[in-house]
């Protein structure tokens, strides 16, 4: 009894040191895996060894070996545990179930190892009983390491655990979840999608036998998924943001979908436009309209574009829209919808009009000039293109614009005048050649009337195209050539009647001269006796005579040299001369006259000045002839006086004074004008034209002298004259 | 022999006596010349110590006539006095003439202007 007891305490020792192996139990488990054990034969076998073991154990205790005995004990007690181990473990529990469903269990086995999706089965108590092949390849365990663990540690998300999740509650209610999306564990940690359904499966007493759980990987779908919403998202952020409104519409007029664009032009968010019918949306007249276009394109198939009408947004502003509709046709070439596409274009149209305002106000300007204007480009080699040529041309030739427009040669080669065509061309030569230029030439018109034009080119150089552009402005001037024309033949007549009037003094002159002289000559040769000697009364008469004809040479001599002065006649022509003789000649001339009035002229030179000066004798000796005859004129007795004297380092004094009556001083700013004398009474009394002061003044003026005047009525006047006279260096005199 | 003559070269007759009677007041001999071929022919032959020139005469002018007694060495004591009413056309022979005097011209002046160009007396 002794050996027995001892036999089964090693049995059971051998038997607890075996199954705390970890390498033992999976080996055990294997053994259970393995289909050879799990069906009845196993068990069967199992039997047989114990009963062999049992037997062989009987047939030696009745022998009576001991040591036999007590070896074969622990033997058939160790099978005897590993027995009810795998019994309990296996949880084959009758072997009635055995063998109803041995067979048809190994061609579930069979399927359910070769599923695809993963499978595993669960025991009531959370443990893993069953895995397929498809679950173990998902998981990334060995069927091995999930045997027996609990379910529980596949699942990536506490709250999607089978049994401490929410949903085990709706299992057991409902017996099974379906299509539950969850993400598993993987042995590498890694999380998988998928798509979860789990079945509780009862036994015939209503006990929860087991749970089956199948997993389909969803992972991929889910990238699918995922990569799909992105393409989504981008494209709706380019649906979004295109610069432009978009409407996709079914054939019956509802808008499917439209981007923010088109849903801020209307008013409303997305959302609310969505599905919706124009009609809902616009006034049914507008919802028509827009229908009809849409109709349009759908029964035709062809797009309709660039559509631009008007339309009221929902400010109520309204705003130019361009529109393009295109048929959306689906893969089989159906039309489905039209794709409505819309871009504003009210700043575009507003420039476009301003543009067109701006032309229209150029046009009206160019139309309304009198001038013709055109533009000509002028290429890089050469060649002459009309660019534009304003309408004014049919005014100005008569001829009509298209004649031009087509005929470049038309306007130099006919429309010019013949004579004038050369001068055209040089004007059109130094255009091509890009410099700026302006010509005046005759046009023989379509009525053959000539008219005078002036064309006025201005050269720019056009960078973009290499070439000069000329902008020409032709304007008619016959009315400006026929002014100037006019004005040069009254200029020449002028010119004319000034010479012949020169002429004709001149010719008066000397024909009043030469009797004059003959008047003079004979007076004087009575007064000096030579045909016997006079009376008192005769030698008055004689100079009466020769006062007279004194007065009358004056007058003749100052009418020609206001005549010259006033044609602009006098150049001064400076050469030496000596101013003693000057006085000399100037004394010796009018003596006869001083006498004659019984006055004494004298003269004197100071000697500060050269004998020699350089200017104009001859007017200088006019000046002084006028200035001692006017003397004289207003000089009834007394003397008259004439002095040269150098005035300062600059100016030269020509002096004469007299006692005559003297000059007002209102009077003294006035005697040098033209034809003003004093008072009417002294032109009578004293005779003479009140020319003689004035050609002094104008004179001393030419010289770039001045007057100095000195008088005061019963005094006498004194005139100074002061010229910047030169001096001539020693060596030339 | 000194040579007192003058020749008075000036188409108006009156103004020819006139401008004598000075010059032989100024003791010259006078010859009076009214046209302007007869003087050059006159000029031909003789060498007159003064000659009083209109400008304005008859065939050939006075300018002209001035410019052969210039151009001429024979004549180149003979002074001229140009008397004449065209101031201009004197003013162009100012470097020509010895003398310019514009008509009218004075007797008295024209004497004694004569005077003082009369050759002195030398006893040769």
């Amino acid at each position: 009894m002794k050996e027995i007891f001892t036999g089964i305490l090693i049995a059971l020792g051998a038997g607890i040191i075996l199954l705390s192996a970890r390498k033992t139990r999976q080996v055990l488990s294997l053994l259970a895996e393995d289909r050879y054990f799990r069906d009845w034969r196993m068990l069967f076998w199992l039997m047989v060894f114990f009963l062999l073991g049992y037997g062989a154990a009987l047939a030696f205790v009745l022998a009576g070996s001991k040591e036999f005995l007590v070896v074969l004990t622990g033997v058939i007690f160790f099978f005897g545990a590993l027995f009810v181990y795998l019994v309990v473990r296996v949880g084959y529990l009758t072997i009635d179930e055995l063998l109803k469903t041995t067979v048809s269990q190994e061609h579930t086995h069979n399927i359910v190892k070769s599923m695809l999706n993963s499978l595993l089965v669960v025991a009531p108590e959370g443990a893993i009983k069953t895995v397929n092949q498809a679950a173990c390849e998902l998981l990334g365990y060995r069927e091995v390491e999930l045997i027996g663990q609990p379910i529980d540690i596949i699942f990536a998300k506490k709250e999607e655990e089978l049994f401490k999740g929410a949903g085990f509650e709706e299992l057991i209610n409902k017996g099974s979840i379906k299509n539950v999306e969850k993400t598993y564990l993987s042995k590498e940690a890694r999380q998988i999608a998928v798509l979860f359904s789990a079945s509780a499966i009862y036994n015939t007493a209503g006990q929860l036998k087991e749970i089956i759980c199948v997993a389909q990987d969803i992972t991929e779908r889910k990238q699918a998924e995922r990569t799909l919403q992105k393409q989504r998202a981008e494209q709706q952020v380019i649906f979004d943001t295109v610069p432009a409104m978009i409407w996709y519409k079914d054939t019956e007029n509802r808008i499917l979908r439209l981007n923010k664009r088109a849903a801020k032009s209307m008013g409303r968010p997305v959302a609310e436009i969505e599905g919706k019918s124009v009609y809902e949306l616009h006034s049914r007249e507008e919802a028509e309209q827009y229908y009809q276009d849409d109709l349009t394109v759908i029964n035709s198939g062809e797009p309709k574009i660039d559509i631009i009408e008007p339309l009221q947004t929902a400010s109520g502003e309204y705003r130019w829209i361009r529109t393009d509709k295109i048929p959306y046709r689906d893969q089989q070439g159906h039309i489905n919808g039209v794709v409505v596409f819309s871009r504003d274009i009210t700043e575009r149209k507003q420039a476009e009009n301003a543009l067109h305002e701006s032309e229209e106000r150029f046009r009206q300007v160019i139309t309304s000039l009198s001038h013709h204007v055109y533009m000509t480009e002028v290429t890089n080699e050469g060649q002459q293109i009309n660019r534009y040529i304003s309408p004014n041309i049919e005014p100005l030739t008569g001829y009509p614009l298209k004649k031009f427009m087509t005929d470049w040669s038309f306007w130099p080669s006919t429309v010019i005048h013949p004579d004038d065509r050369a001068g055209a061309a040089t004007q059109a030569a130094r255009l091509s050649q890009g410099q700026s230029s302006e010509t005046e030439y005759r046009l023989v018109r379509a009525d053959d009337q000539i008219i005078w034009v002036n064309d006025s080119g201005r050269v720019e150089k056009d960078k973009a195209r290499q070439s000069f552009l000329v902008y020409g402005v032709v304007s008619d001037i016959t009315e400006r050539k026929r002014a100037e024309m006019a004005l040069i033949m009254a200029r020449d007549q002028a010119l004319e009647a000034s010479r012949l009037k020169t002429q004709l003094l001149a010719n008066v002159s000397h024909d009043l001269r030469t009797p004059l002289n003959a008047i003079l000559g004979y007076t004087e040769m009575l007064q000096e006796g030579i045909y016997g000697s006079l009376s008192e009364p005769q030698r008055n008469v004689a100079s009466e005579i020769i006062d007279s004809t004194g007065q009358l040479l004056d007058f003749v001599n100052n009418m020609l040299n206001q005549a010259r002065i006033k044609a602009g006649k006098i150049t001064l022509n400076i050469t030496p001369f000596t101013p003693a003789q000057l006085v000399d000649n100037v004394q010796s001339t009018l003596t006869v006259v001083a006498k004659a009035k019984g006055l004494t002229l004298t003269s004197d030179v100071a000697p500060n000045v050269p004998p020699t000066l350089a200017g104009d004798s001859y007017w200088l000796r006019q000046i002084l002839i006028n200035l001692v005859g006017n003397a004289i004129k207003f000089t009834n007795q007394g003397s008259i006086q004439i002095y040269v004297y150098r005035y300062n380092e600059e100016l030269w004094a020509v002096q004469v004074a007299d006692t005559g009556c003297g000059i007002p001083v209102e009077a003294q700013s006035y005697i040098f004008d033209l034809f003003r004398q004093v008072d009417g009474t002294a032109t009578r009394g004293h005779g003479g034209s009140g020319l003689g002061l004035s050609i002094v003044k104008q004179l001393t003026t030419l010289m770039g002298g001045q007057i100095i005047l000195n008088s005061e009525v019963g005094q006498g006047s004194t005139f100074t004259i002061l010229l910047p006279l030169q001096t001539i260096p020693e060596k030339i005199q | 022999m000194i040579n007192h003559l003058a020749l008075i070269i000036e188409d108006d007759q009156r103004l020819a006596a006139i401008f004598a009677q000075a010059m032989k007041m100024a003791e010259f001999e006078t010859e009076l010349i009214y046209d302007g071929e007869a003087a050059l022919v006159r000029l031909a032959e003789t060498t007159p110590a003064v000659v009083v020139l209109d400008l304005h005469l008859p065939h050939v002018s006075g300018a002209d006539i001035l410019h052969q007694i210039r151009a001429d060495t024979r004549l180149a004591k003979t002074k001229v006095i140009l008397a004449t009413a065209d101031s201009v056309m004197a003013e162009t022979l100012h470097s020509e003439a010895d003398l310019i005097l514009l008509k009218p011209i004075s007797f008295t002046q024209l004497r004694d202007l004569a005077a003082r160009l009369r050759p002195t007396d030398v006893i040769g």
